[in-house]
């Protein structure tokens, strides 16, 4: 044996060995990839872009801490909160919105909820009976809920007192000034917490998290760089796993001349 | 190299332009009421949605209506509603006017989707002129769709025949 072709010999025997150690450090990083590539391509099927995290420490990983800003008013037994978001009863979820609550008052079998340019009508039970906006003639820019001596809907609005009929269908100007306005209550630290984990839980979906994890970003800038030259590496693999190939191809070639010449 | 980046703009340009086109209030609901009572629209009227009702209503939807009243408004034998149904994420808000049974007008009040809002233009909605409700609840004409508002051309004819359905029940109340 040559010097020359000893040398040769070292040297792809070492290029075998960074092979299997690039290879197995890829492998974590393949079936990474794998895995959540698989499940981006069938996020509706698995529903990742609808289901929410819910988990306390994956939120705490994104520092995903609600901003909720809560209205409170009690109508008899129960409440009516705006998160900033939506609507609630009681903790039920009614309508998501983004208008500031103006207030809520029963009226007969039914509560009467303001918001500055709309209104919902429910059943004392929270069952939604109807939307009022505009179009059913609704009073625009309100500004304060109450009612009159005799129990109607009476609301503050830029242009001065408006008062509904008995069946909430028709407004007209109130001149009166005998109103009992409704006034927030103050909101309980409990119900706040409490209030403020269920937002929590309705902020990051998975399909985000599942493309984090892909991309890398889920370990943020480093995470990126990470995946980066974990492509590299498998760039790498490619590169020298052809190599070898093309080694062992010209060896066994080489093998075979020499056995047709004995 | 300079043609290329002129043409991803422009087609970068005309999606914006034709997304932005595409939300809007084309018609307060008001007005829309006024100029279909020649300027005094009647006062509005209730429609309770009974159990009965609200099957119907789901057998035309697909699902059933979240509310327990809806009101309109009457003069003779012509109403007029403003429905609203989801295209494929926002609510469109559509006025229908029915007379004696045969749809009069319907008209995209607001639309807030970003694509589809081909429907409101009149060479759409005019193929409703006329249609009524079959006895199996749907429409008695055939309505052409528009490639790309699927969802929004959908959302209209169920508006349409859940309006001809409504007026049927408060003409026999």
């Amino acid at each position: 044996m040559t010097r020359h072709s000893r040398k040769r010999r070292f040297k792809l025997k070492s290029l075998y060995v960074w092979h299997r150690i690039l290879g197995l450090w890829a492998a974590v990083f393949v079936l990474i990839l794998s895995f959540s590539g698989i499940m981006l391509n069938h996020t509706e099927k698995l529903g990742l872009d609808r289901n929410y995290v819910t988990q306390d420490w994956l939120l705490d990983w994104y520092g995903i801490r609600p901003d909720i800003d809560l209205t409170v008013f009690h109508v008899g037994s129960h409440r009516i909160v705006h998160t900033g978001k939506a609507l609630l009863f009681d903790d039920r979820h009614l309508i998501p919105t983004e208008e500031p609550l103006i207030g809520a008052v029963q009226t007969g079998p039914v509560i009467f909820v303001a918001m500055r340019n709309s209104a919902i009508l429910l059943t004392t039970r929270g069952r939604l009976v109807e939307r009022l906006g505009p179009a059913s003639g609704l009073p625009a820019m309100m500004l304060k809920l109450g009612t009159d001596p005799n129990g109607r809907v009476v609301v503050a609005t830029a242009g001065g007192l408006m008062r509904a009929d008995g069946s909430l269908l028709k407004w007209h100007k109130y001149t009166a000034t005998a109103v009992r306005w409704v006034r927030p209550s103050r909101a309980d630290p409990a119900l706040r917490d409490r209030l403020a984990r269920k937002a929590r839980a309705r902020i990051l979906k998975w399909q985000q998290v599942v493309l984090d994890l892909h991309s890398g970003r889920i370990l943020g800038r480093t995470g990126v760089v990470v995946m980066d030259l974990s492509a590299i590496l498998l760039i790498l693999l490619s590169v020298s796993g052809f190599y070898l190939w093309l080694q062992g191809k010209k060896r066994q070639r080489r093998a075979a001349r020499k056995r047709k010449h004995k | 190299m300079r043609a290329g980046r002129l043409i991803l703009l422009t087609v970068m340009l005309t999606i914006a332009v034709s997304a932005l086109q595409a939300r809007g209030t084309y018609q307060a609901p008001s007005a829309f009421l006024k100029e279909t009572f020649s300027g005094k629209p009647p006062e509005p009227r209730i429609i309770w949605l009974t159990r009965d009702i609200q099957k119907s209503i789901a057998r035309i939807m697909g699902h059933q209506l979240d509310a327990l009243r809806i009101r309109y408004w009457r003069h003779g034998k012509r109403t007029a509603w403003i429905l609203e149904e989801i295209g494929k994420e926002e609510p469109i808000t559509v006025g229908i006017v029915i007379d004696d049974g045969r749809i009069a007008r319907i008209k995209v009040l607001v639309y807030r989707e970003s694509r589809g809002w081909e429907v409101r233009y009149p060479f759409f909605t005019r193929q409703f002129r006329d249609g009524r409700l079959r006895s199996d609840l749907t429409l008695d004409k055939p309505i052409d769709g528009i490639t790309g508002a699927t969802l929004s051309v959908n959302a209209l004819k169920k508006l349409a025949r859940l309006a001809l359905y409504l007026h049927q029940q408060v003409m026999t109340e």
